[in-house]
């Protein structure tokens, strides 16, 4: 089920009013939404249900296992089974393809070696397999660092692996976050239906009259079929693919968000308009926040973060780097993407701790916007690889860049119009945002409902005529 | 007192009016007439919302915004089951199709096909009068009877969908497996800023010291647009090259070059090189308008040309012609963006008459349509149109063939459900019709994709075989329309071969039936056509 359908907006009404009329059964409002959650899921495809409930009764049980051991062995030893269990789905399903693949591809390359049918698991990706395995992962791994104390209620654990707005795409809400909101009661704020309503309007707009229209219109054409556009029009494509991205993710993340405000729970931000970053390194600050702060709190900092030598700091910023990047695809390009985003973040640190810079460092406004235009360009450059859907296609997107044409006139004007506004949005001060949601925070409550219905037909009128699935559904 | 009233609301009492007015506005849409469009949901018409997601489990696709990206599904029996249920098994059948290379008989050997190689198709070429193809097939015998240097040349003409050369690469790529590879064909000479594409050729130039007079845009008040419909008019400084494709097994080959060009009284002088040879120069000036070809013979090998604006007055190409010495087809990729039937009136009679001859044409094929599809006309008036545009391509040729390639299903977003153009139907239906009453045989590129509501299907598939725009498919889609064409020609050879010239669309039985057709030595052979197909008319 998509957040942007008529069916998703239905299902939280449904879902939302349970909540609130089960809201002196604490154990069976978990249940309830639960059972919602699961059918939120089994709405894509039913199967895939067992997958993500065998991992939520195994860290369940993980959990208490290593909580109730005392022997370091036994809960390592648990530990691990949480580990292979959670890793080995997640490699299995969205990984083996392409080793297997690359195996082949790589053999055949350099070693004549030619596997025609390498093995080819044929089965879908689960949706939201990047984003529950790495949130039940945090659960087992912060136990076993004793910063965490399991739950002993079943229904609570899967509650929060489950949880229907963040199960898919994120963001990824560590069980310290979510656990604790449900072990207290749960009360709904005024700020908060406010605030809930307005970000699933914004989050709305976001997908479907940003990021959809410049998907189908724009960024699919010219992927899809370089060779017919200039080179200027691959570019314009790729500041469309740069602005799609950021409304179709960020929009799903406050499509969640608002959701679980109206159930009187807080989801962590994962956004912090990433393309006013000056550096690669900013930009991982400012984009999923939530997967590059778990991948810096469970893995860069175990293997020594930048508190060891020179070269184990900079191999460990680059594996997580890279991690990062081969994360969201299973692919010869996402290989490559992670390699460049690594690369830049390793050659940006060199620079750094070479100038002598410190955080506490301030550039000249001109001087922080030539840095913030150049890391710019090398987002939208980069994701190159990242749109297209093979090396001979990202090949082919940049062959076209280098060909010298500079004709815009496959460009309509709606497309630059909806370029010039996002991206002047994108850079304009937040607190104009947040004087919108004022606005609308001091609307009495029917005419928040009208608005909200106008902006709802709005918005299925200028949609594209399927729902477009998220981007990160895939991850 | 109202604002009073809301102040002192708890916030679920604030969420509850929220939702109560939010559903009020939305059922003012069902009880107010002019608001009917902005209904969210249309009972009868569309499920019941969220009931609806159970019904079509697995419907969705799992991976977004990635067309094109088919490679990695091709060539896996489960990928190609869960894409033929999407679009049904014939069409997922033709993606990633095997090519058939013919092994080579001597003249007097029968020509046989095997019903195997165009198994999998429904649609098939529809030539009721048998006058439309018959010049076609004559000149493919020759070529598959492997006559020295006979070459069958195709032609298509078309829109955006033909532009990319993705349909007619397919069916060029084919046709050269079976019956020999005589080159790339015709590619323009310089091609400026406009989008145009031939692929498995090496082209470059410097687009702004060109001048370009495209016949959609009616640039040229003469009609002199040459064979592709697109005259380069060369500025000084101008340079254009046209070479063989490095990688790739067909059409990395050339033995002559042809350079199409226009003469006229004060025409200027251009300068060729070969690979890099010394540079000759050809003078375009003559005492009136006319065709000129220079031809450049060369080793059968990979070769280049470079054409350099040297001087005097204005120098107009109309293209390059690569190929190579036969027995073999080539197939013209014509495409022109944005283009629709009609705009083909814009060429002089005489003048596209003669650069017909000059290429030595077997077989026109006009796939238009698409663009046609947003234009408020009627079926007699689209009927009226295709009937002259192909009185003018042919101009009673017999030895030409032609052929109507029907426009792909064209769709347009309409209440949130991707629905076939209505003007689709009208467009197909004028084009068959007209298509026969000029002796010229039909496909139905439309029937073949599905028909109606098509592109829905083809968005849907994973692969995705359309594009978010409805109008174009993705290269996995055009790689299906290449491959279904393909086979479409080679079961009407068979049919022609078993001397059984279809006077009705064939049917998969009757082809089937047909067994291995072939014609022993000349016996058989129709002789409506005693040209040969070896060397084009100068």
């Amino acid at each position: 089920m998509l957040f942007n359908s008529l069916d998703y907006i239905l299902f939280l009404g449904i879902a939302v009013a349970g909540f609130w009329l089960l809201a002196r059964h604490a154990q069976l409002r978990i249940i309830f939404i639960f059972v919602a959650s699961c059918l939120f899921y089994m709405a894509w495809h039913p199967a895939y249900i067992v997958l993500i409930l065998a991992s939520t009764v195994i860290d369940y049980v993980v959990g208490l296992r290593i909580y109730t051991s005392n022997q370091e062995k036994t809960r390592k030893r648990w530990l691990i089974v949480s580990l292979v269990s959670n890793l080995g789905l997640l490699g299995l399903f969205k990984y083996f393809n392409f080793a297997s693949q690359a195996t082949a591809d790589v053999l055949g390359l350099f070693f004549g070696i030619e596997i025609p049918n390498p093995p080819f698991l044929d089965v879908l990706l689960p949706v939201g397999i990047s984003f529950y395995t790495f949130q039940t992962l945090s659960y087992t791994i912060d136990i076993y660092r004793r910063k965490l104390e399991p739950t002993r209620n079943f229904f609570q654990f899967a509650f929060f692996v489950t949880y229907f707005p963040q199960l898919v795409a994120g963001p990824i809400v560590r069980a310290s976050q979510l656990l604790p909101q449900l072990q207290r009661k749960i009360t709904l704020r005024d700020d908060q239906v406010t605030q809930g309503l307005f970000l699933i309007a914004t989050g709305m707009v976001k997908k479907v009259a940003i990021a959809d229209y410049l998907s189908v219109n724009l960024v699919d054409r010219v992927f899809d079929q370089p060779e017919l556009y200039s080179a200027a029009e691959v570019v314009i494509a790729l500041y469309g693919f740069t602005m799609q991205i950021y409304c179709d993710f960020s929009g799903y993340t406050d499509v969640a968000r608002g959701s679980a405000k109206l159930m009187g729970l807080e989801l962590p931000e994962n956004f912090d308009r990433p393309y006013q970053s000056a550096s690669p390194a900013e930009f991982w600050r400012r984009w999923h926040i939530t997967l590059s702060t778990w991948l810096r709190d469970y893995l860069y900092y175990p293997l020594g973060g930048s508190h060891v030598g020179p070269a184990r700091a900079y191999w460990n910023l680059w594996l997580t780097m890279f991690l990062i990047g081969i994360w969201h695809g299973a692919s010869w390009t996402f290989v490559f993407y992670a390699i460049l985003q690594s690369m830049a973040m390793v050659i940006h640190r060199f620079f750094y701790r070479r100038s002598g810079r410190t955080r506490d460092t301030v550039d000249s406004w001109h001087r922080h916007a030539f840095k913030v235009f150049w890391a710019l360009q090398f987002v939208v450059f980069s994701r190159i690889l990242f749109r297209a859907t093979s090396l001979q296609n990202a090949a082919d997107v940049t062959t076209r860049l280098g060909s010298g044409t500079f004709s815009v006139a496959q460009i309509s004007p709606a497309i630059w119009a909806m370029l010039v506004l996002t991206f002047v949005a994108h850079y304009t001060p937040k607190r104009w945002f947040e004087s919108i949601e004022l606005r609308f925070k001091s609307m009495p409550a029917p005419a928040q409902g009208v608005t909200l219905a106008t902006v709802g037909i709005v918005l299925s009128l200028v949609a594209t005529s399927e729902v477009v699935p998220y981007i990160y559904f895939q991850f | 007192m109202l604002k009073r009233i809301y102040q002192h609301l708890t916030p679920l009492q604030h969420l509850v009016t929220v939702v109560l007015f939010m559903f009020a506005a939305c059922t003012l849409t069902y009880t107010i007439p002019p608001m009917e469009g902005l209904r969210p949901w249309i009972p009868g018409e569309e499920d019941f919302p969220i009931v609806r997601l159970f019904k079509r489990w697995g419907e969705i696709p799992a991976f977004a915004g990635h067309g094109g990206s088919y490679r990695s599904t091709t060539g896996t029996g489960a990928g190609n089951k869960r894409l033929a249920e999407t679009v049904g098994e014939t069409v997922a059948g033709n993606l990633g199709a095997k090519r058939v290379v013919a092994r080579p008989i001597k003249p007097e050997d029968s020509v046989t096909i095997d019903p195997a190689e165009y198994a999998g198709i429904s649609t098939y070429i529809e030539d009721p009068t048998g006058r439309g193809m018959r010049a076609f097939y004559e000149a493919l015998e020759r070529t598959a009877r492997a006559r020295d240097g006979a070459i069958t040349r195709v032609g298509q003409y078309g829109d955006s969908s033909i532009a990319t050369d993705l349909i007619t690469s397919t069916v060029r790529e084919n046709l050269q497996a079976r019956f020999g590879d005589a080159g790339h064909g015709f590619v323009l000479a310089a091609k400026g800023y406009i989008p145009y594409k031939h692929r498995g050729v090496r082209q470059s130039s410097n687009p702004e010291a060109w001048d370009i007079r495209e016949v959609v845009r009616r640039q040229d008040r003469n009609g002199r647009y040459g064979y592709g419909g697109v005259q380069s008019r060369a500025e000084p400084g101008a340079w254009a090259r046209v070479g063989t494709a490095k990688r790739g097994e067909i059409g990395n080959r050339v033995s002559r070059f042809d350079i199409f060009y226009e003469e006229k009284p004060r025409g200027g002088n251009f300068s060729v090189r070969l690979d890099r040879n010394k540079r000759e120069t050809v003078s375009t000036k003559a005492d009136d308008f006319g065709d000129g070809v220079y031809s450049i013979e060369v080793p059968d090998g990979p070769h280049q040309i470079e054409l350099r604006y040297a001087r005097g007055g204005p120098v107009s190409f109309y293209g390059v012609v690569v190929e190579r010495d036969g027995p073999g087809v080539v197939y013209d990729s014509l495409g022109l963006v944005g283009a629709r039937a009609n705009r083909l009136l814009n060429y002089d009679a005489d003048h596209i008459r003669r650069q017909l001859e000059l290429r030595g044409t077997n077989l026109i094929v006009l796939g238009f349509g698409g663009n046609e599809a947003s234009d408020e006309r009627t079926e007699e008036a689209f009927y009226e149109d295709y009937l002259m545009v192909l009185r003018r391509m042919r101009q009673g040729r017999e030895a030409l063939s032609c052929l109507v390639f029907a426009p792909l299903d064209q769709a347009r977003r309409s209440r949130g459900r991707i629905r076939t153009l209505p003007t689709i139907p009208l467009i197909v239906a004028a084009q068959r019709r007209a298509a026969f009453d000029s002796g010229c045989a039909f496909y139905d590129t439309w029937q073949a994709m599905g028909g109606n509501d098509a592109m829905r299907r083809w968005y849907r598939a994973h692969p995705r075989l359309a594009m978010g725009d409805f109008r174009h498919a993705t290269p996995a889609g055009y790689e299906i329309i290449g491959n279904m064409f393909y086979k479409a020609l080679l079961a009407g050879f068979a049919d022609y071969l078993s001397g059984k010239t279809s006077s009705a669309p064939a049917s998969a039985a009757s082809s089937a039936d047909a067994g291995s057709a072939s014609v022993s030595g000349d016996s058989g052979i129709p002789s409506s056509s005693a040209d040969s197909n070896t060397s084009p008319k100068r």
